[in-house]
This record gives structure tokens, C-alpha cells and sequence, in this order.
């Protein structure tokens, strides 16, 4: 399953968050990622779901799909295999080394694709066997709740750490363009992070993966 | 006749298995359960978990409530406002 990274610059909003451990200050300063952040953040975040992590731009496998993709007219080539971090099981194919900003891939984005591809690893782990792939190749409604939820960790650490609103329109249009899921499938998923921005701009971490990765988070930048 | 039958059981058992389960409900709608979750329908008519609202804060026992066109889970206290 791919996910891809959000280039956008979003408008910064201010809000009250409230914490786990009371009120916060209404206006707090966007978090400032160091290299050490991310390569701790990444360790921390592997070793605890079991996760691999492959270098995407090299790997066979990932350019076999490359070419597939793009001889379906699905996506291009370099597209897939520089713009997207695949995750296939407890394999993360990524184009890029955690702590190393490369093209777009800049060091905020590497922590939120991180705890994104760990929540695909976490939804695997509700099946036996291949079924979770299956589904998720074969199902374009199954497909758009998986990266609903996942796309949603991304909507609760960019609220929380930098003070940004993911748009939820923009959001579910990435679902179109770049997972070929169907305008019923997009109006449900848009529906679910309207919905879901509301509670999290009030403080709630939906996921226990997100909420893994907060507590972590909190702690490496003082936020509790 | 018994290749008719046959053939109708293979059918039957094709239409049961097809995962093409009855619409259950409206795509889009949602809805608060008893025990504090929040689902919505899918585009093919089934219920899926939105939230759990009572697993979105470490500390507090949030709710689920109708806010504007949709559930979702707020914090105590703000589910009347």
C-alpha cells in the first residue's frame, strides 16, 4: 500500500488543544525536526511493529511493480517509486533514508509517513495470512478506509506538532488521483476526515498506533 | 435434470458467497453506538467503525455525538453545546 506524502503547504491554524494532561497554550510553536528526531522516531517506530525498512529506488521488486503501474497507465514510473513509500507486510519500501531529506521527503514528512505506513502494518495484523492485501488490492471501498484511517495519523501529528490543518477535501482527492478509489468511496472518505478533524482539533488521538507515536513524540519534544 | 440442479446449486452457492451482503444502511450516514463509537456507511451499504470514543484520550472519556451533519467523538461536557 502506497501513501503519498503531502506537498502542499497547508495554512497554519491556531487552536486550543486539549492534552492528555490538561490545557496547552493556545498558541504553540510548530515543532522544529532534527536529523537525531527522525532516525530515533524511525528506530523506535520499527523495532516496536516489527517493521523493515527496504531502500525503494533499488529494490527489484519495487521496480517490477514500477513498470507494471506504469504500462497500466496507473501512475509513472519515477512517480511511484521516488513520490510513494510502499508498505508490503512488515516491509516498508522507502525512497529515501530517515534522517536524510531528499526531494520532497523532507524531515517532518519522514515522521509522519513513518507512523503512517506502521498503522498499514497494524491493519495487516487484523488478518490471517494475505487477506489484508487481498482486500486491499481488490477492494476500492476496503482500500479507502485503510488509508482513511492511516492519512488520519498524519491529520494528528500535523495538527498537533506543527499546528496545520490537513484539508480534508484535498486529503480524499489523493485517494482519486493516487489510489484509484471511486467518487462514492472519495465522499466517504472526506466525510471521515471532516468528522475526525473535528475531534482532533480538540485534542483526541484516534488510533493506537498514532497514539503510540505521540507518546513518543511528546516526550522527545517536551509536550507533556 | 440433475445438470439443472447442479447447475442452479453451483449458482445458489456462488450468490451466497459473493460477499455481496444487503445494503445495511445509507452511504455516508452515521451514527453513535451504545458503546460510545462512532461508525459510518461505507459506499456499499455497511457499517465500519469511524471511532472509538472511548479510546481517543488517554485521560478522558470522550463521547460520541451528532455534531453538524455527522458523529464524532468530543470531549465531557460538550456533546449539548
Amino acid at each position: 500500500m502506497a501513501t503519498k506524502r503531502t506537498s502542499k503547504k497547508q495554512k497554519p491554524m491556531l487552536g486550543v488543544a486539549v492534552a492528555r494532561v490538561g490545557l496547552v497554550p493556545r498558541s504553540m510553536r510548530p515543532v522544529t525536526v532534527t536529523q537525531d528526531d527522525v532516525i530515533e522516531f524511525w528506530r523506535v517506530m520499527m523495532e516496536h511493529y516489527g517493521a523493515t525498512l527496504i531502500d525503494k529506488t533499488s529494490d527489484a521488486d519495487m521496480k517490477i511493480v514500477a513498470d507494471a503501474l506504469n504500462a497500466m497507465g496507473i501512475m509513472d514510473r519515477e512517480r511511484f517509486l521516488t513520490g510513494f513509500t510502499t508498505t508490503i507486510g512488515t516491509k516498508i519500501y522507502a525512497p529515501f533514508t530517515p534522517g536524510t531529506p531528499i526531494g520532497g521527503w523532507n524531515l517532518w514528512n519522514q515522521i509522519t509517513v513513518c507512523t503512517h505506513e506502521c498503522y498499514h502494518i497494524a491493519q495487516s495484523r487484523q488478518f490471517e495470512g494475505i487477506e489484508f492485501g487481498w482486500r486491499y488490492i481488490t477492494s476500492a471501498t476496503a482500500r479507502a478506509y485503510y488509508e482513511v484511517e492511516a492519512y488520519r495519523s498524519d491529520m494528528v501529528l500535523n495538527w498537533r506538532y506543527q499546528n496545520a490543518t490537513l484539508n480534508p477535501a484535498l486529503l480524499a482527492g489523493v485517494l482519486r488521483d493516487g489510489y484509484a478509489c471511486p467518487e462514492a468511496d472519495v465522499r466517504m472518505a472526506e466525510k471521515m476526515f471532516r468528522l475526525s478533524l473535528i475531534s482532533i482539533k480538540k485534542g483526541a488521538i484516534p488510533g493506537e498506533v498514532t497514539q503510540f507515536a505521540c507518546n513518543w513524540l511528546d516526550a522527545r519534544w517536551n509536550r507533556k | 435434470m440433475r445438470k439443472l440442479i447442479f447447475v442452479l446449486a453451483l449458482l445458489l452457492i456462488a450468490f451466497l458467497t459473493c460477499g455481496c451482503p444487503p445494503k445495511a444502511c445509507t452511504p455516508n450516514e452515521t451514527r453513535c453506538l451504545w458503546d460510545n463509537k462512532a461508525e459510518i456507511c461505507d459506499s456499499l451499504g455497511q457499517w465500519r467503525l469511524l471511532a472509538d470514543c472511548s479510546d481517543v484520550s488517554e485521560w478522558y472519556e470522550w463521547s460520541c455525538c451528532q455534531v453538524g451533519d455527522g458523529c464524532t467523538c468530543v470531549p465531557p461536557g460538550e456533546c449539548d453545546q
